[in-house]
């Protein structure tokens, strides 16, 4: 049986040489092992099946050793730095730099690619994010087909991937379908990540099929769930938002009526006509992301008005101890 | 005041230090040093600081310097300067920053490491600076530290070894709070450039951007923050099982930056901040990676499973709780969203708050907040459904009141006025007079009293809203309310003044969207009151012209007809309903609709009387009416009924006819009071009985369609409507008998016979102690007004009388009974008729029922010969301000009184008084005209000073009476014909009068002078 493992590793091991050019020796991964009594070792891991794993005992041993994934409790691989690096890229918001760096991780470690939860599965995953990010849908679906859906077990994880039906629905332009489908999710609680991609997917179709004031809220959720962090979906909700009122004839009413001063405003087109101007201002502030304000909604940032009756009370949360210095 | 978060952060890393060496050892027990040997105390302290039991290690130390301290330079040399040192370490870890200082200045001014090779002497002398330096941090001496700092690097030997990530980062954090950002900023970015390298804690990274944070507030720098961010985002949000408990620092530093007016940076900081499941499942995986290991480490940070496991219960309770930062941060969005404007942004903030964080400790304030947002931004019945729910979750809240008013005025705009009359009358009790919650309370509810035609209710509320609310949101419309609800109740003139008033007051359409409607009001008014020109120039000119896309404009042109009907303009009034259904029908209002087919109809019938083809004509609009708009509301549905017999006769559908009145009839059956239902079965009675016989009617009563026993009033009225048919049988049969014709007074007889059989069924079948009230009184009004037997009545009208708790109904049975008394000559009756009006006068409320019961004594005293006291009466009601209804009669009543007690002046003037102000209505205009003629001739008084003698002046006026009324004998009733023919023979008679000078002699003489 040791014979066969070896015999699959070494397979595995050969795609490596792909990715090492440079480097004599095989990639070792620091990896935790904890056997089925919950006793835990550091080693090198040198690659990976589905079944079984080979490693090194430390980083200068010339020997490995095999061993079935089935014997252990947990394997864990220590991030390399390599992918800690496409992350900081990512959360810099440079995602054509991530994938750059994500493709070599992919490379490097490809050996140990078939370990769940390991940084390659890490990687291909945040390859989605890239291209979600990136708006880049085609290549979303093409990474997407090729994602081993077992490779994370994270509910998180599990749920992103459900959500990207949502990404191909709008993809391919099926609307009633997209809207349907993002009405299931009304009740569920998702992160406010994934909200605002729900919230965005839906606000899309309900606007090609002629709801645009559905849309608005939509748009709004997509703004607000994450309070922007989900920057692309939160920066061009903004410019829907901005899109929607413009072409609303009550707000346009109210628009008129506001230059002509001294006008009575009509009411509901007025409060379009503030919430325009609240979310250009908004958008050069932060849902932007540092981008212009393009200059077809600029006229609406005259029109912004401070709400006296806004929520009671500024945000005060009280100063917390942090846990675990 | 600035945080010391980031202290505590480095105070970690210095721990980790300390962690490398030792394992965690156990905790020694204090114990006595005295006697101890040196040697002895400086293992034991060594051991203690490896055990991390840094007071324990400190009192050691404390003791090793107390005991050798003053003699050690000379005793044991410079390596005694690590005593000091390892005191100051301690002294570090208990933030006893002032003495950590000292120790580390001792160390390095005292001990000189005097070993070349630095092996055997004070190895911490210049180690020491760089610890100076952090305490100098930890004391926030910020110059101090840099100094110590710049000393250490300057003078540090290539064995000492220092963590050159946390030395950056206490740069960066010298520099920042000392206002140097740019020189922080240097420092903080060389760390991040080389975090990987460095290996350099997260906590200290976080430590070093909250004091940037803080500078840039300080500074007012917020553009310096939002470049740092953009640029070094990745590095600063880090691994989210560590990230999220920094998130309260996060959100600390957010609010500081909202109160800072730096809401860019504040949204940056939200961003930074991951979800609490994020959070879950990162701590999740880090805790799998440890499985059954005490402690881990991970890259430049240590990992302990009992920290990790307790953050994890902290996080799932959080997730689940009610301090979920994800709520924070929603609530702090709403909050910055609604300030700027974006009020959809707040409510969506708060939906998701509803929706997903509904445990959430303030939930009532988010909950209060959702409301107030979704009825800004007018998300329909969500908006009740929220408002519902906080009422009932929060009963005791003190925004219920608000809520309750806000979804009052949704109500309203709704339409739902029954629940805003439900809970507006709960609600206004406890508001205080003069807040803004009373004026929309008052506006609501009058408005919506109203709206369901409860105009008495109504009223009261309105008046009180204008005269206290005169600059209230809603003066235009309550306005509106009150002069068009005066207008519905009755009060044609008060209603009248009321809407001019509103009209000159906002006469601006866009301000005014109530100006259609008043425009309506007064047109329909004008025409009430016969004042066709004014009537016409207000519907035409001022609505029809003026607004002609407005929503009543079909209204406006069925009330044109109707004007131009009345001045007998036939065709340009069939011209305006036909323009009514045509906009009615493109409008697709049903109700205008079937009002002008209605009217088209009518008048068509009334053509048809002289020129049956216009019954042909009226015949598609008969059919158009049943087929398309035949639900635009009972009231049409029963005009139609009953107009359009003629039409359907002539075109031989008499029968289609007679069903569609007896659908309305089985309809109207139902109304306990029966209303109108006399009407609709004498038409029916009269229209059966063309193609049916008696006994057929009788049969069709008996089985009537949807008329059960229980319909009392109904089936009282078809036995009345029987006892009519015979009635008239017996009138024919009178005239027959009058004029010869054979077997007539048998008919007579017989006929008679027949009502006094069918008035016994009458009473026996419906004893006048089993009906209902509402039913005595409707057969009492119908055998009061529609028979020949008025008299049967009185019954009827004893019995509503005489029962208990009979309000409603207590004056129209008073009111009838008296109308009874009141039509008898024996002076009894007329007596008893002046009691019951009299109780109706004094005991009623209802001004409309209190002016008729004082017309109406008036009327009896006249006729009782009690003129004096008619006179009274006459005055006491012209001098009411509101009594309008009964106005030229009672004139008329009162000039007979003066007549009657020979006052001719009085009576003379009065007369003229009637009959050249009410020219038109012949009906007390001709009465009165002759009294004047008769008396100005009777007093023949000679003319003076250029005017005409009395008898001269009385056939002048009458003459010019005769010219000016002559347009409408065609129009005239015969008895009105009669009286006007009395007047013209009075002028002729008079012409014929010597002394008179003929009008066409005046006018020949008047000629003659031009």
């Amino acid at each position: 049986m040791k014979k066969l493992i070896t015999t699959t590793l070494i397979a595995v091991l050969s795609l490596s040489a792909f990715g090492q050019e440079e480097d004599d020796g095989p990639v070792l991964s620091p990896t935790l092992l904890f056997d089925r009594k919950g006793e835990g070792k550091l080693v090198y891991l040198e690659a990976a099946t589905d079944k079984a794993i080979r490693y090194r005992v430390n980083k200068v041993a010339s020997s490995f050793e095999d061993a079935r994934i089935a014997t252990f409790k947990s394997i864990y691989v220590y991030d390399p730095d390599l992918f800690i690096e496409a992350k900081d890229l990512y959360e810099t918001r440079k995602y054509e730099d991530a994938l750059k760096k994500i493709k070599e991780v992919q490379t490097k470690y490809a050996p140990i690619a078939a370990i769940v939860d390991g940084p390659v599965a890490k990687a291909n995953f945040l390859e989605l994010e890239c291209y979600r990010k990136l708006s880049n849908l085609k290549e979303l679906d093409k990474a997407l087909r090729a994602f081993d859906k077992g490779s994370l077990t994270s509910d998180i994880y599990q749920r992103q991937l459900q959500i990207y039906l949502l990404w191909d629905k709008l993809r391919n332009e099926e609307w009633n379908n997209l809207t349907q489908l993002a009405e299931e999710y009304a009740d569920v609680k998702l992160t406010g990540e994934q909200r605002a991609q729900v919230a965005y997917c839906n606000g899309v179709a309900l606007e090609k099929i002629q709801k645009p004031q559905e849309a608005l809220f939509q748009y709004q959720i997509v703004i607000t769930a994450d309070g922007g962090a989900s920057e692309v979906v939160a920066a061009d909700a903004a410019l829907r938002i901005l899109g929607i009122l413009q072409a609303d004839p009550a707000v346009k009413e109210a628009k008129v009526a506001w230059d002509a001063e001294g006008e009575p405003q009509p009411l509901v087109g007025t409060i379009g006509l503030h919430e325009a101007a609240a979310v250009a201002k908004l958008y050069e502030m932060s849902l932007g992301g540092g981008k212009l304000l393009p200059s077809k909604y600029t006229y609406f940032l005259k029109y912004s008005v401070e709400q006296p009756d806004a929520a009671e009370e500024k945000p005060a949360p009280k100063e917390e101890k942090k846990e675990d210095k | 005041m600035r945080t010391r978060q980031h202290l505590y952060a480095l105070l970690g890393a210095i721990s980790v230090m300390f962690v490398t060496l030792s394992p965690k050892a156990s905790a020694q027990e204090q114990q006595s040093l005295d006697g101890m040997q040196i040697g002895e105390l400086v293992e034991g302290s060594l051991k203690l600081m490896q055990a991390r039991n840094w007071a324990e290690a400190l009192r050691w130390n404390n003791h090793l310097v107390k005991e050798y301290g003053d003699r050690a330079p000379s005793q044991f040399g410079p390596r005694f300067g690590s005593i000091y040192y390892r005191k100051g370490i301690c002294e570090i870890q208990l933030k006893k920053w002032s003495e950590a200082m000292n120790s580390f200045e001792t160390c390095y001014k005292e001990y000189h490491n005097n070993d070349p090779e630095r092996k055997s002497s004070n190895k911490f002398d210049k180690l020491c600076l760089l610890y100076w330096g952090e305490a100098a941090v930890g004391a926030e001496q910020w110059d101090l530290a840099l100094d110590q700092f710049k000393k250490f690097m300057n003078e540090r030997k290539k064995t000492d070894k220092y963590d050159p990530g946390k030395l950056f980062i206490n740069y960066a954090l010298c520099y920042y709070n000392i206002g140097d950002l740019v020189k922080g900023n240097e420092n903080f970015e060389t760390v991040i450039k080389n975090k990987v390298k460095f290996k350099t804690s997260d906590a200290s990274i976080l430590a070093a951007f909250q004091a940037l944070v803080e500078a840039v507030i300080e500074a007012d720098q917020e553009q310096t923050l939002l470049d740092f961010i953009a640029k070094n985002r990745g590095a600063i949000i880090i691994e989210p099982f560590m990230m999220h408990q920094f998130a309260p620092l996060f959100m600390k530093m957010a609010s500081d930056a909202i109160n800072a007016d730096m809401e860019r940076a504040a949204m940056q900081l939200y961003q930074l901040i991951p979800s609490t499941e994020v959070a879950i499942m990162d701590t999740k995986e880090k805790l799998d990676a440890m499985g059954d290991l005490p402690r881990l480490r991970l890259g430049s940070s240590f990992l302990d499973k009992a920290n990790l496991e307790s953050r994890m219960e902290k996080l799932e309770e959080q997730k689940n709780g009610t301090k979920n930062l994800d709520i924070i941060r929603l609530a702090a969005l709403a909050y910055l969203h609604e300030k700027h404007g974006n009020v959809r942004g707040a409510y969506s903030s708060y939906l998701q708050l509803e929706k997903y964080y509904a445990n959430a400790d303030r939930r009532e304030d988010f909950l209060y907040n959702l409301v107030r947002t979704a009825f800004a931004v007018d998300v329909g019945d969500k908006a009740l459904t929220f408002a519902n729910r906080f009422i009932e979750d929060f009963p005791k809240s003190d925004k219920v009141k608000e809520v309750r008013r806000m979804m009052l005025t949704t109500l309203f705009a709704n339409g739902e006025y029954e629940t805003c009359i439900e809970r507006g009358s709960a609600m206004i009790g406890d508001l205080k007079v003069g807040t803004l919650a009373h004026d929309m309370c008052l506006h609501v509810l009058g408005g919506s009293y109203y709206y369901t035609n409860q105009n008495e209710k109504a009223q009261p509320l309105l008046d009180q809203h204008v005269e206290t609310y005169p600059e209230s949101s809603y003066v235009i419309p309550t306005t509106y309310f009150q002069a068009s609800n005066k207008y519905r109740l009755g009060f044609l003139e008060d209603a009248a003044k009321l809407l001019d008033g509103f009209l000159e007051k906002y006469p601006e359409p866009a301000e005014n969207v109530y100006m259609p409607y008043a425009l309506y009001d007064r047109g329909t008014i004008h025409f009430q009151l016969q004042e066709y020109d004014p009537a016409l120039e207000v519907t035409q000119d001022r609505l029809i012209d003026k607004f002609p896309d407005c929503n009543i404009l079909d209204q406006a042109f069925n009330l044109k007809g109707n004007i131009l009907l009345s001045t007998e303009k036939e065709a340009e009034a069939e011209t305006a309903y036909m323009r009514a259904l045509e906009i009615a029908e493109a409008r697709g209002n049903i109700t205008a609709a079937a009002e002008s087919l209605v009217n088209i109809v009518s008048l068509k019938v009334n053509q048809g009387e002289k020129d049956d083809v216009k019954l042909d004509e009226a015949l598609p609009f008969v059919d158009k009416f049943w087929k398309s708009y035949s639900e635009g509301g009972e009231f049409y549905k029963n005009q139609m009924s009953l107009i359009q017999f003629p039409v359907l006769e002539k075109a031989d559908r008499l029968q289609e006819a007679l069903d569609h009145l007896e659908r309305r009839i089985t309809v109207r059956a139902k109304d306990p009071l029966a209303r109108g239902l006399d009407t609709m079965l004498a038409v029916f009675t009269e229209n059966f009985l063309k193609i049916n016989d008696v006994k057929a009617l009788k049969e069709k009563f008996l089985n009537f369609p949807g008329i059960g026993l229980g319909d009392k009033a109904a089936r009282a009225l078809m036995q009345i409507s029987i006892i009519k048919v015979f009635e008239n049988e017996a009138k024919a049969a009178q005239k027959e008998i009058t004029k010869g014709v054979e077997g007539a007074e048998n008919k007579l007889r017989e006929a008679n016979a027949r009502v006094q059989v069918e008035f016994q069924n009458l009473k026996a079948e419906f004893q006048v102690k089993d009906l209902a009230t509402s039913i005595l009184l409707s057969v009492g009004d119908y055998l009061r007004t529609k028979t020949a037997t008025p008299r049967e009545a009185i019954p009827y009208y004893d019995e509503a009388i005489n029962r208990k708790n009979n309000e409603q109904h207590l004056f129209p049975a008073l009111s009838g009974r008296a109308d009874i008394y009141g039509q008898s000559k024996n002076p009894a009756d007329i007596a008893k008729g002046l009691e019951d009006f009299q109780r109706i006068y004094t005991e009623a409320e209802v001004p409309k029922l209190k002016e008729f019961a004082l017309y109406r004594m008036t009327d009896l005293l006249l006729k009782k010969g009690d003129f004096q006291d008619a006179q009274a009466k006459a005055k006491a009601y012209l001098e009411e301000a509101g009594y309008r209804r009964y106005k030229p009669d009672v004139q008329l009543m009162l000039a007979r009184a003066y007549d009657r007690q020979k006052m001719p002046n009085d009576a003379i003037k009065m007369y003229l008084n009637i009959w050249s102000a009410n020219m038109g209505d012949i009906r007390v205009s001709a009465p009165a005209i002759i009294r004047f003629m008769e008396m100005q001739w009777d007093k023949n008084a000679p003319g003076k000073e250029g005017a005409p003698s009395d008898r001269q002046s009385a056939y002048q006026s009458g003459w010019r009476y005769i010219d000016l009324t002559r347009p409408l004998v065609d129009k005239m009733t015969s008895e009105e014909l009669g009286m006007w023919q009395e007047v013209e023979t009075l002028v002729k008679r008079y012409e014929t009068n010597p002394e008179i000078k003929t009008m066409a002699e005046i006018q020949r003489e008047k000629e003659a002078n031009e």
